[in-house]
């Protein structure tokens, strides 16, 4: 299940944010290990929690820790008991792909329980600190990885130059509507870039063609999703979510430079290598 | 058994490119002179039950739509939910191994050019989460039997005869995967549908699952036992009943 990080509960909940733990924490630390070619992935990290009270919970068995496992694209929506400390989670044979959400929690296993802690802000009356069996104790932040083949793939294998006979020449545009982003040149400007492209300098395009070109396809994913079933949108997609772009409200400029690896850098070093 | 093929990202491309072009094949004729030809056989490490798939009914309706879903759900039982979100897996299948399945499925022999396009674009090829799980002539039967397998491991038939009853089921179910993709919920919703008939008529289940959606924010069912669900998900019947 998915907690949203929008989300408020009546009764204390130690996590970030919520301040109705005082400065208690409840950490959740990942790191992902993926062979996507075989569908293999593995979560190794640690869960740590310092009130005192809460673990006394656990260790009486009266609330249980875990983590929410959430993969919407494989339909994967699992809650994974496990105890704090070292935290080992095998998602292999082939379970995730795309955007997976992680959230740590201690969730109580009995009604009427009482949460004693001491730390907990004394704007909760009495009553609001009594919880029932399947309320959220704590929560960690929410972790998200993207999983899958699909964020290796190369830009280049979702763009694809075209000749246009009724294109300006030395001018460009870009068409959405095919599998793959056809950017449109005339004819001479089209051989040119061929040309370009099997030569030392063809880093030179990633500043002066490709980065408005990323720039204009990250707008269009901003304002609708009419382009969601075409093989580019789901390459730009993975990719986004892979370098925590946020499409919708991110910097155009930022992401398309960020998408193209900060292809300025890759200009300056051309001509500090053509000026050598 | 053989191994399970799947078409190049360039033939994909190229299909999905040309809808209108091929619009005679996907009405009356095939595929099999482009699939000698180019990149349509690259096989998966694992084999499939394809001759299965032969027995897949072509009519509508919930009786066929289950079957044809333990049909493809055995037929590719090896199948990972990763691979079975590969768009090209599912256009090899629909443009050849079940394809006569799929034209008559899906396409309506009096349908204008414009439209036929459209469904085509629908039914035969896979590109995204709902299109997969939803719209795909033979995904959508897959995503069918996995989930009812995920919900119910040893009886997916059981489960399935009660998402596939009606539409607004697999809706409320499927299409919902914050209630359906979680297994203790769904084995639960299967158990209230087998003992209460009446939570079929009308928009009662659509009333049902808008009510367990809004008392069961915020709960992690996946600590309590079957009873105890079972009293939750009674109340909130009873309560969708009042509205």
């Amino acid at each position: 299940m998915r907690v949203k990080p929008s989300a408020s509960f009546p009764h204390p909940v130690l996590a970030a944010g919520t301040g109705d733990y005082g400065d208690r924490a409840f950490q959740l630390a990942l790191t992902v290990q993926e062979d996507p070619e075989s569908g293999h992935a593995t979560l190794n990290g640690t869960m740590a929690l310092d009130d005192p009270s809460i673990q006394s919970l656990l260790d009486a068995g009266h609330a249980t820790a875990g983590l929410m496992i959430t993969c919407l694209d494989t339909y994967l929506d699992n809650f994974v008991r496990c105890e704090l400390g070292d935290v080992h989670i095998d998602l292999s044979g082939g379970r995730v792909r795309g955007p997976v959400l992680v959230r740590g929690t201690v969730v109580a296993t009995q009604d009427n329980l009482a949460l004693g802690s001491k730390w907990i802000d004394s704007e909760f009356p009495g009553e609001a600190r009594i919880v029932g069996m399947g309320d959220f104790i704590a929560l960690t932040e929410e972790l998200r990885f993207e999983a899958g083949l699909e964020k290796l793939a190369p830009l280049e294998s979702i763009f694809h130059l075209k000749l246009h006979e009724d294109m300006m020449e030395g001018a460009f545009k870009i068409d959405l509507e095919c599998e793959a982003i056809e950017i449109l040149v005339a004819p001479s400007l089209h051989g040119f870039l061929s040309l370009l492209r099997g030569h030392q300098m063809k880093d030179t395009l990633l500043s002066s063609l490709f980065l408005p070109v990323v720039m204009s396809v990250l707008e269009a994913m901003r304002s609708e999703d009419a382009y969601a079933d075409k093989r580019w949108y789901g390459v730009m997609s993975a990719r986004c979510n892979a370098e925590g772009i946020d499409i919708k409200h991110g910097d155009l400029a930022d992401s398309a430079q960020k998408l193209l690896d900060f292809p300025l850098g890759s200009l300056q070093k051309v001509f500090v290598r053509f000026s050598a | 058994m053989s191994k399970l093929l799947y078409v190049g990202q360039q033939i994909a491309d190229d299909l999905k490119n040309n809808i209108a072009e091929n619009l005679t094949r996907y009405k009356e004729g095939d595929f099999l002179d482009l699939e000698a030809a180019g990149d349509w056989r690259i096989p998966l490490s694992f084999d499939a039950d394809l001759d299965g798939l032969k027995d897949l009914a072509a009519e509508g309706g919930s009786e066929n739509e289950i079957q044809n879903s333990i049909i493809v759900g055995y037929a590719l039982s090896k199948l990972t939910p990763t691979l079975a979100r590969e768009n090209r897996i599912w256009i090899r299948l629909s443009h050849v191994e079940c394809l006569e399945y799929s034209r008559k499925r899906w396409l309506q022999a009096n349908m204008d050019d414009e439209k036929l396009a459209k469904d085509v674009s629908k039914h035969f090829f896979a590109p995204t989460l709902t299109g997969c799980r939803d719209d795909h002539a033979i995904s959508r039967l897959w995503w069918n039997h996995h989930i009812a397998r995920q919900i119910m491991p040893d009886n997916p038939a059981r489960a399935l005869k009660k998402i596939l009853a009606l539409a607004d089921i697999r809706q409320g179910l499927v299409e919902r995967p914050g209630i359906g993709a979680r297994p203790i919920l769904g084995r639960g919703i299967i158990r209230l549908l087998e003992k209460e008939e009446r939570l079929v008529e009308g928009k009662l289940f659509g009333q049902f699952m808008k009510k367990m959606n809004l008392t069961g924010a915020g709960i992690a069912f996946e600590v309590w036992d079957d009873s105890k669900i079972d009293q939750f998900l009674e109340k909130c019947l009873e309560q969708a009943e009042k509205t």
